[in-house]
């Protein structure tokens, strides 16, 4: 047992302050039902929200910011459970979206249903059944690992030491810090410092995991476990994977929500967004006369290669390609138009 | 050019700093406020100035510095910009210049602005003349500027060495304190209870002082103060400005700290073996267990810091600093032995609330966003965890600080306690404490409420300092809001004292306190339900009042307005301003009831039951008035100012009577006018209750340790009473009142006349009871004394006029008596010790000195009472005198001080039985001269006659050492001593003088002229004036002392009083 995991385990102590606390908090909660009876009647309603394919159900959401900004637009989104992937470009919304799903932003208007929970209503019920996993996030001072994984094992409802501390322990290895479970997490790099955020996003049993950028930070051999991971978890729950890069949501998600300027573009089954661009997207080592058609430009080894749309062979040196996620994401991105006059 | 390029760079930044707009505002609204102050037609303008200016210098500077710093010189590590501002091409020493030349700006602008308020409000007051404009000016130059630089060059230095912004508030607020703490032991004019503790830290102070304030103070010891400063204190900005500069240079050379910690890297290499499975568990949270991770967590973290170890180490060692330091202090030459009880005084009314509120504002401030700070707010905001649970979570610990801030301050107090041999009284610890922790918890929880409601911390840090400026500062006088209520989260509960614990006050604690905590837990509730979840996020629930908030709220709401109807209903919310205005609609509405022709009160026959427990006195009174004028009276005016209404009046003769409620005043039309030397008697009620939502205050109280019920102001009074009328002018002016235009005494009785004035003495005849075990007493002999249905009764009855200032007593405890000739002394005390028994010898050298020298007691009876601790250490009425039982009874002669101050002040207060009670009163506008200075010139004698000239020579000092350091505080002319009234001319320069005359002129002279005064002025002559006695003296003295006597009466010259040589 390391030093800072002692200073939260006497046991006895806890137990006899725990009584005095329940205590109060029987008090107190007389108080609370009083302000319950609205809440309760709200959740019936919330249950009507739900479809039977559909696990969370976003309606009609719009946020603004109080300097007029107008974050998310009439978000409308249906998604069953499995892993989902949220892509847009940067300042699109996609964080905004997620702090609202998780409770953290209240919506101008709208509505939120997940798995029978009306969540603007009973934000307390979905923090139950939720794994969170922020853009950025810190850590609290001479806190080490295994500690600060076992404040929020406790805040997230975890309370027998048995289970607490094999989920710990099983999540210190998933995540590959059992060697530094006993350090502090605020000497921890920028990578090791995520695979901890997963870790306590993981904790206890989420059926709604909302991670914004998971993989940011991590190497090439974390990355990979992470995308195990979430594959292997991914049964079941709904994990909303938000990121601007295509690979990881290529590799993970079967069902793809585009997000731009606040408003989702576009949103389903990964082959149902690429049917529409099958056989128009070519790829050729020489920049096009025509830059209408030109989807992206990216490098290997130095060397440009161009990808175009078009419904016919743009160049002589242009060979159809299969239209990737990474394809369908410009072209929303881009001007359409400008594509279809092309 | 690059530089001002730079400075303007910088200036972009900061101007958009809300902490520097709010500095904007807030160092002229203190400027303001110092210089509203009314000054009288006395007042030194120029001397007024430079305090205001030094005082304005030396309160806000450090604070301004130290808050302005972090936002100029760490702004960069605060916002992670330091490394690309360091790969600018800009050099380090070109960026710190250029930041501490703005930070110096800002600091000496705001502080010439500040200046020019103080010299535009004097201005105002006493006209813009040219000299004061120069005195601002060379103030700003010679005390502010470098200052300035000193504090902006500490500033820089600090910056460059830590790179937090709390370290850097903290300390600034430490050197803050420490400034004050130092200007208060070298007796700073500015501060109250200043007083030169240690003349060699004075000197060097001289030279260290950062301000320079004490090299000018210093100056300021004659009546003529030099306000251009001396040799020393151009050494002094001369060593402030070379290390500023050295500071500067130190800066420069010292590296930036950088606070970014090494990064853990793992030694870990890629495995392509898959990794263990995940295995869910089920969640049930619950609140309970959550609430104490919390809890633990957050103290755990709390205490970690460096900081707050600090600060608590820091906490404990000031504790016991200050108990050990005082805890046998009972006045100036006096010390206790001491008890726990010192010790906790020590402590439990400033230090404590004080300094425990900045903590708990730190420590909430700690709690409410560390979340937000460590970028944990949204992991613990996602968390299962209600916001009620977080906010307790942060009540919780902090209650656990506080207590750990309690365990703190018995660990120091009881180790003082030890160090200094007092007798540990374990039991008043928590008595105490308890009460002083209470009000911590409440304020913390208050603070805690703000932080989770507000999602801006600078709004929720403004609600909290706001809060507790409103607490511990005159702000809220300023601003008119004097009700109790605005001690927020406190109680008007006084400090315990050995006489009679808390009795003084305990009655108020609960009543005050319940409301406090209902209307928290009401607010807290609140919160949990508007709460930001530790992270500024936006809540639904905001805008809305649940059932349960709203109805613990109307439920506060009730608890608060049914505690101001109490506070009201037993005794008038009065601030000074409505005790103007009603003195104000006094004189305007009854003034000309002075020209109407009244009869005069001879005798009062009064039944007083007196129920200490119950805590009520009920008042039977017979007046018997005499129309002692040549006119028919026909209507008379009857008032009392008290709270206590008359509850019923009679005539003896047929009348009408009508009552203005306002004012409390009755005027009575005789069917028939009471003719010359005609008498008719005046029968009234009325019962005194004491207060339970008020502390026990002079001068009238019931409790069950000690109860004290003086006539004026509670009985009915005859007629205009002169002596509520304002005095003075500015304030008759601001009520629209005719100028008095009182000319001094000097002027007015500057020839021999017959005054108008003459004596308001009656007879007395008091029949007292009280509950059984109690002593009732009042003026007059006893004639007898007897028991009835368990209660005490005993009848009094002077056998001579006295001053027409009744007053009873119920006592508790012991009394010892003796008989010297005919008069009867008697002392009161809880216990008679060896200090009842050298006040009874005091009692006794003065009756007998002056039935020798002067003029026999009135009385057949004099009686002196230990009383309760309530400000004054010593009062005297005709017949009774009262002194502190803690300075009078309990306190014992320092082992350097000379001279007896338990003996001097027992004299000094029979004294008063001749100078006051028998001559000195009937002249109203000449009532300061013939009371204390000629008792202190008793003091002179009689120390002299029981401890010999050596003692008698120490208390020369003693006052002259007081009156050299008031000198210095004071900002008026020095008026002549027959003219003055301020507490130090009136005692200590009274001292200096008699001290001189007697060494000059010898005791028979001027014992002879009291003689002629008592012959020529003594009831029922006409009463005298100070000129009478100076008349007197010079009548005695030869020509060649007559100057001597008109230099020290008449003349302004202090040099020959603060001068050591003129030492007898």
């Amino acid at each position: 047992m390391n030093d800072e995991v002692s200073v939260f385990t006497d046991e006895s102590k806890f137990l006899s302050t725990a009584t005095l606390f329940t205590s109060l908090i029987i008090l107190i909660r007389c108080f609370v039902i009083a302000d319950l009876l609205p809440t309760v009647a709200m959740s019936r309603i919330g249950l009507n929200l739900q479809q039977e394919t559909t696990m969370l159900s976003i309606s009609q959401l719009s946020v603004t910011y109080a300097d007029g900004t107008q974050a998310l637009r009439d978000i409308n989104l249906q998604l069953p459970s499995g892993m989902v992937g949220l892509l847009g470009p940067n300042g699109a919304g996609k964080s905004t979206l997620m702090r609202t799903l998780a409770c953290l932003q209240p919506p101008d208007t709208g509505q939120i249903a997940f798995a029978g929970i009306n969540v603007l209503q009973q934000p307390q019920a979905l923090r139950q059944q939720l794994g969170y996993l922020p853009q950025h996030f810190g850590v609290y001072p001479h806190m080490s690992c295994y500690a600060l994984l076992l404040h929020m094992a406790v805040l997230k409802g975890i309370h027998d030491k048995t289970e607490q501390k094999q989920q710990i322990d099983s999540l210190l290895q998933l995540t590959n810090l059992s060697a530094v479970a006993n350090k502090s997490v605020a000497t921890f790099s920028g990578g090791m410092r995520q695979r901890f955020g997963i870790a306590q996003a993981l904790l206890g049993n989420p059926r709604l995991l909302i991670m914004d950028e998971p993989t940011a930070g991590l190497d090439p051999a974390e990355r990979e476990r992470l995308h195990a991971l979430l594959v292997h978890i991914s049964r079941n729950k709904l994990i909303l994977l938000s990121t601007h890069i295509v690979e990881d949501i290529e590799n993970l998600c079967p069902f793809v929500a585009l997000i731009n300027r606040g408003q989702i573009v576009e949103s389903g089954a990964v082959p149902d967004l690429l049917t529409p661009l099958q056989g128009q997207v070519w790829q050729t080592p020489l920049r096009p006369d025509d830059s209408s058609t030109l989807l992206s430009a990216s490098y290997r080894f130095g060397v440009p290669t161009y990808r175009l749309l078009s419904q016919q062979q743009p160049c002589a040196a242009a060979v159809p390609v299969a239209a990737t996620l990474q394809d369908r994401y410009f072209f929303e991105l881009s001007d359409k138009a400008a594509y279809v006059a092309a | 050019m690059l530089q001002l390029k730079l400075l303007n760079n910088e200036w972009r930044y900061l101007s958009r700093q809300p902490l520097l707009w709010l500095a904007l505002l807030l160092l002229p609204v203190t400027a303001y406020i110092f210089a509203t102050g009314i000054g009288g037609i006395d007042t030194l303008a120029d001397k007024r100035l430079q305090a205001l200016q030094m005082t304005l210098l030396m309160f806000s500077l450090p604070l301004l510095c130290g808050a302005l710093a972090p936002l100029v010189l760490l702004r960069d590590q605060h916002h992670s910009m330091t490394e690309l501002i360091l790969a600018t091409p800009l050099s380090p020493a070109q960026r710190l210049f250029s930041r501490l030349a703005l930070l110096f700006v800002l600091c000496a602008a705001l502080t010439l602005a500040g200046f020019m308020i103080i010299w535009f409000m004097l201005g105002r007051e006493f006209g813009f003349q040219a000299a004061l404009l120069a005195i601002s000016v060379w103030d700003f130059a010679l005390l502010a500027v470098p200052a300035c630089a000193f504090y902006t060059a500490l500033a820089g230095c600090l910056a460059q060495r830590f790179s937090s912004s709390m370290l850097l508030y903290t300390l600034f607020c430490c050197l803050w304190l420490g400034y004050l703490i130092l200007a208060s032991l070298t007796g700073a004019p500015m501060l109250a209870g200043s007083t030169i503790n240690n003349a060699s830290l004075f000197n060097a102070m001289r030279l260290l002082d950062p301000f320079g304030n004490t090299a000018l103070i210093a100056l300021y010891q004659h009546s003529a103060p030099q306000l251009y400063g001396d040799l020393s204190f151009y050494l002094n900005r001369l060593l402030f400005c070379l290390l500023a500069g050295g500071l500067f240079f130190i800066t420069l050379r010292l590296k930036p700290h950088s606070s970014a910690v090494k990064p853990w890297h793992s030694e870990m290499h890629h495995t392509i073996n898959p990794p263990p499975a995940y295995q869910p568990v089920t969640t049930a949270p619950k609140a309970a267990l959550q609430l104490w991770q919390l809890t633990r967590t957050a103290l755990f973290t709390l205490l970690q810091q460096r900081l707050n170890q600090l600060l608590l180490l820091g906490w404990t060692m000031l504790l016991f600093n200050e108990v050990l330091s005082g805890i046998n202090y009972a006045e100036p030459l006096a010390v206790l032995s001491p008890t726990s009880l010192d010790a906790l005084n020590r402590i439990a009314d400033d230090v404590l609330p004080l300094a425990g509120a900045l903590l708990v504002l730190l420590w909430t401030w700690q709690l409410s966003w560390r979340n937000r700070h460590s970028e944990m707010a949204e992991l613990i905001a996602a968390a299962p965890v209600r916001s009620g649970i977080l906010l307790a979570g942060h009540i919780l610990a902090l209650t656990g600080l506080i207590l750990l801030l309690m365990l703190l301050s018995v660990v120091a107090c009881l180790a003082a306690e030890w160090l200094a041999h007092s007798d540990i009284q374990l039991q008043y610890y928590p008595a105490v404490l308890s009460k002083v922790a209470l009000s911590l918890w409440l304020l913390g929880a208050l603070f805690s409420v703000f932080h989770a409601i507000c999602r801006s911390p600078l709004i929720a840090a403004a609600w909290c300092a706001g809060l507790l400026l409103m607490k511990y500062t005159p702000l809220s006088g300023k601003l008119g809001l004097t009700h109790t209520l605005w001690n927020i989260a406190g109680s008007p509960l006084q400090p315990a004292d050995a006489f009679w614990g808390f009795e003084q006050s305990q009655s108020v604690y609960w009543p005050f306190m319940s409301f406090w905590l209902l209307l928290t837990l009401s607010l807290l509730w609140l919160a949990a339900q508007w709460s930001h979840r530790t992270g500024s996020f936006a809540n639904r629930q905001r805008a809305k009042l649940t059932l349960s908030s709203g109805l613990l709220l109307a439920l506060s709401v009730f608890s608060g307005v049914t505690l101001h109807l109490n506070i009201s209903a037993e005794r008038p919310l009065m601030s000074s301003d409505l005790r103007e205005q009603w003195r104000a609609n006094y004189e305007q509405r009854y003034a000309s009831w002075a020209g109407v022709a009244q009869p005069t009160l001879t005798h009062i026959d009064a039944q007083v039951d007196i129920y200490p427990k119950l805590g009520e006195a009920v008042f039977a009174l017979h007046y018997t008035l005499k129309n002692q004028t040549a006119q028919p009276i026909s209507e008379l005016l009857v008032g009392n100012y008290s709270a206590t209404p008359i509850d019923e009046l009679k005539l003896s003769v047929a009348h009408t009577a009508s009552r203005d409620q306002q004012l409390g005043q009755h005027t009575l039309r005789l069917t028939n006018a009471l003719m010359p030397g005609e008498t008719l008697q005046m029968h009234s009620k009325l019962s005194f209750k004491q207060p339970k939502h008020w502390p026990a205050v002079m001068p009238q109280f019931v409790k069950p340790s000690f109860s004290y019920l003086r006539g004026m102001p509670l009985l009915p009074s005859i007629g205009f009473q002169m002596a509520y009328q304002l005095r003075d002018e500015q304030l008759r002016r601001r009520y629209g009142l005719a100028p008095l235009d009182l000319a001094k005494p000097s002027t007015l009785f500057a020839t021999p006349q017959r005054t108008v004035a003459s004596y308001d003495w009656v007879t007395l005849r008091s029949v007292v009871s009280t509950a059984d075990g109690q002593t009732p007493l009042a003026q007059g002999k006893l004639i007898k004394q007897w028991q009835q249905q368990g209660r005490n009764y005993a009848e009094f009855q002077t056998s001579t006029p006295i001053r027409n200032l009744p007053v009873w007593y119920s006592l508790a405890g012991d009394s010892l008596s003796q008989q010297q000739g005919d008069v009867r002394l008697t002392v009161y005390s809880p216990q008679l010790n060896a200090a009842a028994t050298l006040n009874m010898q005091a009692m006794q050298d003065t009756l007998a000195w002056m039935t020798q020298h002067i003029a026999p007691y009135r009385g057949a009876q004099l009686s002196l009472l230990a009383a309760p601790d309530m400000g004054a250490t010593g009062y005297a009425l005709p017949q009774i005198m009262m002194i502190n039982h803690r300075v009078g009874f309990r306190a014992q002669p320092a082992t350097d001080a000379g001279f007896d101050q338990r003996y001097r002040r027992a004299v000094h207060e029979t004294a008063h039985q001749w100078f006051g009670h028998d001559i000195g009163n009937g002249v109203l506008t000449d009532s300061a001269f013939l009371i204390e200075p000629l008792a202190k010139y008793l003091e002179l004698v009689l120390i002299e006659q029981r401890y010999g000239s050596n003692a008698m020579q120490a208390l020369v000092g003693y006052e002259r050492q007081r009156y050299a350091l008031a000198v210095r505080r004071s900002t008026e002319h020095t008026p002549a001593l027959v003219d003055a009234t301020a507490n130090h001319d009136l005692y200590s320069r009274a001292t200096l003088v008699f001290a001189i005359l007697r060494q000059q002129l010898g005791d028979a002279v001027i014992s002879q002229a009291l003689r002629q005064l008592w012959q020529q002025h003594s009831y029922p002559q006409t009463p005298a004036t100070s000129m009478d006695f100076v008349r007197a003296l010079q009548a005695q003295v030869k020509p060649y002392q007559q100057q001597l006597v008109t230099d020290l009466f008449l003349g302004t010259d202090l040099s020959l009083l603060l001068d050591g040589s003129s030492e007898p």
